[in-house]
């Protein structure tokens, strides 16, 4: 056999060994096994904004201290209310995904879009924008019918990434990703505390992860990243 | 219906100030004009919501919300009509196409699923109309427009408090049903396996062409 014939043979069978190696190596873990996060707690509680409104003073003034005569009563207390949010930009894409009011069936499920590419804001619930409590955003991850959505984002995000809301108004709330938790559907799923309009304002992505069940069409998990508020 | 009387009551005072106002002293401000237009429109699209209610709602109490809202912004857009038209304000004739799809995508629901739907797209609705005349009572300049603006904020006030507590005795979900394709499940190759692919791909290439050209040449 020739030399140059000899060559094209080794190289012919190294690029076959090569090939059936690649194929055969363990296949990747699965995207929606996302592993959790949380951010350092220092950072999560200092990128909350204050309860108190800025003008608020932070100890009590002193006792000597002349206080101004009042001259005019107080405008009648107006609670600030938000309009109710429109669209969501995430970290992933800059396209903005719609969102649509949703909330619960009798069944105790959250009514969701149908296509991944809507997402629904839980409306019973606080909006971007309220001063307290936790606005929930959920979506389908993806769908037998439409394939895979935005939400699929989630699983790849990373503590600081930035979230912006828009409302109706116009408005962009904006929020850092400070963690990311994963619950298991058996254990009872997302806690029902997440749905909560007090405490701290905060906003919750919620879709499913983890394993997938092709017998049922059902992940094991729910998924849910918070964020806190940034200016 | 006593607590729809108070909050009303204020209406026919407004009414009767624009009618006996005579032509506008102070010309209306953009915030103004976009207030009165985006109340109306608002008016507009609550009446029809509330139909709807009426004819497709499950529960008792989401076709009495329905009715409630017909007949108060029904009044609440009588009192606004001769403000706008006072001001030479120009009105829409009927909810903008985004409003008639968000209804529409309502009714697509059937059975108790249109309850929560309507629910949630109604304290979406209301929550941005209330917003909109907060931001009209800040910025706001026209007399008669903010008057209209003191007397909507109660009442739908009013509207966005009885959709929560309805909507409270759904309670909050126990489950989220969010994923049904298991296309985020997949794993596919890893990075290694793509690079050992590519560089045996190559020599399978080149050792080919090799052995072609060289029996090629035989022949």
């Amino acid at each position: 056999m020739s030399r140059p014939r000899l060559r094209h043979l080794v190289l012919v069978g190294a690029g076959t060994v090569l090939v059936g190696t690649g194929l055969l190596l363990p296949a990747e873990q699965p995207r929606a096994a996302a592993p959790d996060f949380a951010a350092a707690p220092p950072a999560a509680t200092s990128s909350a904004p204050p309860l108190q409104p800025p003008s608020a003073p932070a100890t009590p003034q002193p006792p000597d201290t002349p206080q101004p005569p009042v001259t005019t009563p107080p405008p009648p207390p107006i609670v600030p209310v938000a309009a109710a949010p429109v669209s969501v930009v995430l970290p992933a894409s800059a396209d903005p995904v719609p969102l649509e009011p949703v909330g619960t069936l009798s069944s105790g499920a959250l009514l969701l879009p149908e296509r991944p590419t809507v997402l629904g804001w839980f409306a019973a619930g606080a909006a971007p924008g309220d001063p307290a409590g936790t606005a929930v955003i959920a979506g389908h991850i993806d769908s037998a019918v439409y394939g895979a959505g935005p939400l699929e984002g989630l699983l790849a995000l990373d503590p600081g990434d930035v979230v912006a809301v828009t409302d109706a108004a116009g408005v962009a709330h904006r929020y850092a990703v400070a963690s990311r938790t994963s619950y298991p559907k058996a254990s009872g799923g997302v806690p029902a505390e997440t749905f909560t309009r007090d405490g701290p304002p905060q906003l919750a992505l919620m879709t499913c992860g983890g394993a997938f069940d092709e017998r049922t069409g059902n992940y094991a998990d729910n998924v849910v990243v918070l964020a806190t508020p940034v200016a | 219906m006593r607590v729809l009387n108070r909050l009303l009551a204020p209406l026919a005072v407004v009414g009767t100030v624009v009618l006996l106002a005579g032509p506008a002293q102070a010309a209306p401000n953009d915030q103004d004009t976009s207030w009165v237009q985006a109340a109306h429109l608002s008016n507009l699209a609550e009446i029809a919501a509330g139909n709807a209610a009426q004819q497709q709602a499950t529960t008792q109490e989401v076709k009495d919300l329905g009715a409630m809202f017909v007949q108060m912004h029904t009044q609440l857009d009588s009192a606004l009509a001769p403000v706008a038209q006072q001001l030479g304000i120009q009105l829409q004739p009927e909810p903008t196409a985004e409003q008639q799809a968000q209804l529409k995508a309502v009714q697509a629901n059937t059975g108790r699923a249109f309850d929560t739907a309507w629910i949630a797209q109604q304290i979406g609705s209301h929550s941005t109309t209330l917003a909109a005349t907060q931001q009209e009572l800040k910025a706001g300049q026209d007399p008669t427009v903010l008057a209209q603006a003191q007397t909507a904020t109660p009442v739908v006030q009013q509207h966005l408090d009885e959709l929560r507590a309805l909507a409270g005795q759904y309670g909050v979900p126990t489950s989220v049903p969010a994923g049904s394709g298991g296309q985020a499940a997949d794993g596919g190759l890893p990075t290694s396996s793509w690079a050992l692919i590519g560089v045996g791909g190559a020599a399978l290439l080149a050792g080919g062409a090799g052995l072609v050209r060289r029996r090629a040449t035989q022949a």
